[in-house]
């Protein structure tokens, strides 16, 4: 059920399939400074949306400016095809749950849950049965009568989680919500909360910086810097076809190699480019590039190999480096090089060992075509 | 143990003593010459007796202990309510003016009150809003010297309010009256009473200021103390100094066990 109304596309649809909330155009300025400018989303029914980026490039802004403590100065906002800019907070009925929790100190558990119904002005038996309902769902069953003060973080956690779902909201933004946890509980929480956010089959947008947390939960990624949108697709899009320089270093380690376009190449289409010591190869470009331009190859440390001499020419691309050092990390070797067409590189060698390769060798440093990608620089 | 280690705590122990002698000796004194028998205070007493203690509570005495009690309350009472939004504003607002409004507020805590009475004392001759002096011109007064504790201590508990829960009570769908009643209220509620508390203190003790704004209608426990001073020490000021005593003390531990107050006296924050 979840999955037929799921979108990889982003497409802005209309009618039955429209989207649960659309942000068109939507822009926020703090003096000369635009906080975020032009921000076109569109999250889907029951879909996980997660928005990343470094610290500062607008996405708790982003946030703030769905959930309505922020006005925007700019664009629209549809949640299920209702105009959001202008109304208040507590007219929205998104569900917020915030870094720190906010839990409310001078209630329990349960008064905390309980409190959005409270609001509502919902009868006293049917808020003590779904807070008590709703207890059970994120596991804190009979810890209704506690202070908050006295629950772990992970606790803490499951309350603000069944605080802002009980109101069954249209909506549900999550700001960083598993920051504050050990590393530990952190990977279990990320499945409690897809979990949860499945079951209750709530469109959500998730902010966080980390990438590793935005590859596992997420149905689509939407990678932000300076106020921005970069990219927006799958983590396996944002991962394997990462739209620029900035996408594909900020989300795993990419290695970017300098090279010049020999012949003009459409959008989608495969191209042929050449390194600076003069090897050609013909490799995939996501957007198109006219003869002569400056492009980098780009392609994964885990997906190159590095051996001891140049093969015969098979299409594989193939550069002359130099060994500079090598790092063990135990399940892996970090072989870093330094190419002879310029620039550095690093190979991660899965099985292999330290003493295959010395600092100072001279070796090849190799890559499948279609595992590149050349990106505009 | 050796010497060296323990030096410094001696010290530190006399010190705390001494401290608490020079503090508490005089106030012990005080209460057991209002037990004295004789007609002059003098300590050791020359004898026991309740006889000063009924002499204080005779109707002229009480009724100027009444009036301070209704005077400190009101004050108390009119300090938080007109402090609250007073600290509201000047904790989450920038405006044009916030500076001289803190200074406005805050001034009474810098200026002598001295300066203060003489300053109200022409106000209300010039305006003639009240009679200059009384209960009205008293009341104001109490408000305009003891508006800074209650700002203040109001002040630190908004400031102490922990992040986002209102915002998260917005999401939730409570509307900013519900979030001033069910949120914000509670919350700062120890900040209120100790606001109210230390207004009502400041008040009740007040000499300074009551000297020129009370009449003969209306005079404060401690101006009548102080008028009373001129025709010598008699034991019945002895009784009325413990009684003027042990009321703010006796208000001060009845708060003391719903709220906790330390964190007024020893953490201020600024505002």
């Amino acid at each position: 059920m979840l999955q037929s109304s799921l979108s990889v596309t982003g497409a802005t649809g209309t009618g039955a399939d429209a989207p649960a909330l659309v942000l068109k155009g939507v822009g926020k300025s703090y003096g000369p400074h635009w906080a975020v400018r032009d921000l076109d989303i569109a999250v889907e029914q029951g879909e996980f949306v997660t928005l990343l980026g470094p610290s500062g490039c607008g996405k708790t802004t982003t946030l703030s400016i769905i959930a309505g403590f922020v006005e925007p100065d700019a664009g629209t906002i549809l949640l299920r095809g209702k105009p959001l800019v202008g109304l208040p907070p507590f007219k929205r009925g998104i569900g917020v749950v915030f870094q720190d929790y906010a839990l409310f100190p001078h209630m329990s558990v349960a008064q905390n849950v309980g409190y959005g119904l409270r609001a509502r002005r919902i009868p006293r038996p049917e808020i003590d049965a779904r807070v008590e309902q709703m207890l059970e769902l994120v596991r804190l069953g009979g810890l209704g009568s506690r202070s908050p003060q006295a629950l772990s973080g992970g606790q803490r956690q499951r309350v603000a989680l069944a605080r802002a779902l009980v109101i069954n909201p249209e909506f549900l933004l999550l700001d960083e919500p598993l920051s504050n946890l050990d590393l530990k509980l952190r990977e279990e929480m990320r499945l409690e909360v897809v979990r949860l956010q499945r079951q209750l089959s709530v469109p959500t947008i998730f902010v966080t910086h980390d990438q590793s947390e935005a590859l596992a939960m997420s149905n689509r990624i939407v990678v932000m810097n300076d106020g921005r949108v970069e990219q927006i697709g799958s983590p396996k899009d944002i991962y394997e076809t990462p739209a620029n320089r900035f996408v594909a270093q900020f989300i795993g380690s990419m290695n970017l190699i300098s090279a010049t376009v020999v012949e003009a190449v459409a959008a989608g289409a495969t191209g042929l480019v050449q390194f600076a010591d003069g090897s050609r190869v013909s490799i995939p470009f996501r957007t198109g590039s006219q003869a002569g331009r400056q492009v980098s190859v780009a392609v994964r440390p885990e997906r190159c190999a590095v051996v001891r001499q140049t093969p015969k020419s098979d299409g594989t691309a193939a550069l002359a480096a130099t060994v500079t050092h090598l790092v063990y990390l135990g399940s892996k070797v970090e072989i870093h090089l330094e190419l002879a067409a310029g620039g550095v590189a690093v190979v991660e060698s899965v099985g292999g060992t330290v003493d295959d390769f010395e600092a100072g060798q001279r070796v090849a440093f190799l890559a499948s075509p279609q595992d590149c990608t050349a990106l505009p620089d | 143990m050796s010497l060296p280690s323990i030096r410094p705590w001696t010290w530190l122990k006399i010190t705390v003593g001494l401290t608490y002698v020079f503090m508490l000796a005089p106030i012990l004194v005080t209460i057991v010459v209002s037990f004295n028998a004789g007609t002059r205070s003098v300590f050791p007493p020359e004898g026991w007796s309740l006889r000063w203690w009924y002499e204080a509570f005779s109707p002229e005495w009480q009724s100027a202990i009444y009036l301070t009690l209704g005077l400190s309350s009101t004050t108390a009472v009119l300090c938080t309510v007109v402090g609250l939004p007073l600290a509201f504003g000047l904790v989450r607002h920038r405006f044009p003016g916030r500076k001289l409004l803190i200074l406005l507020v805050l001034g009474p805590l810098l200026l002598p009150t001295l300066a203060t009475g003489i300053g109200l004392l022409q106000v209300f001759h010039w305006t003639g809003i009240f009679e200059t002096v009384g209960f009205g011109s008293l009341l104001v007064g109490h408000v305009v010297i003891s508006l800074p504790f209650a700002v203040r201590t109001i002040s630190v508990s908004l400031l102490g309010l922990p992040a986002n829960v209102e915002a998260a009570a917005a999401s939730l769908g409570a509307n900013r009256i519900q979030i001033f009643w069910q949120i914000i209220l509670p919350l700062i509620r120890n900040g209120l009473v100790a606001g109210a508390l230390f207004a009502f203190i400041h008040s009740f003790t007040d000499v300074n200021l009551s000297l020129f704004l009370s009449g003969p209608a209306a005079a404060p426990i401690t101006v009548k103390i102080l008028g009373f001073l001129e025709f010598g020490f008699a034991p019945t000021l002895a009784a009325l100094s413990a009684i003027s005593l042990i009321i703010p003390l006796l208000v001060v531990l009845a708060v003391q066990r719903t709220t906790r107050l330390g964190d007024f006296v020893y953490a201020p924050k600024q505002p």
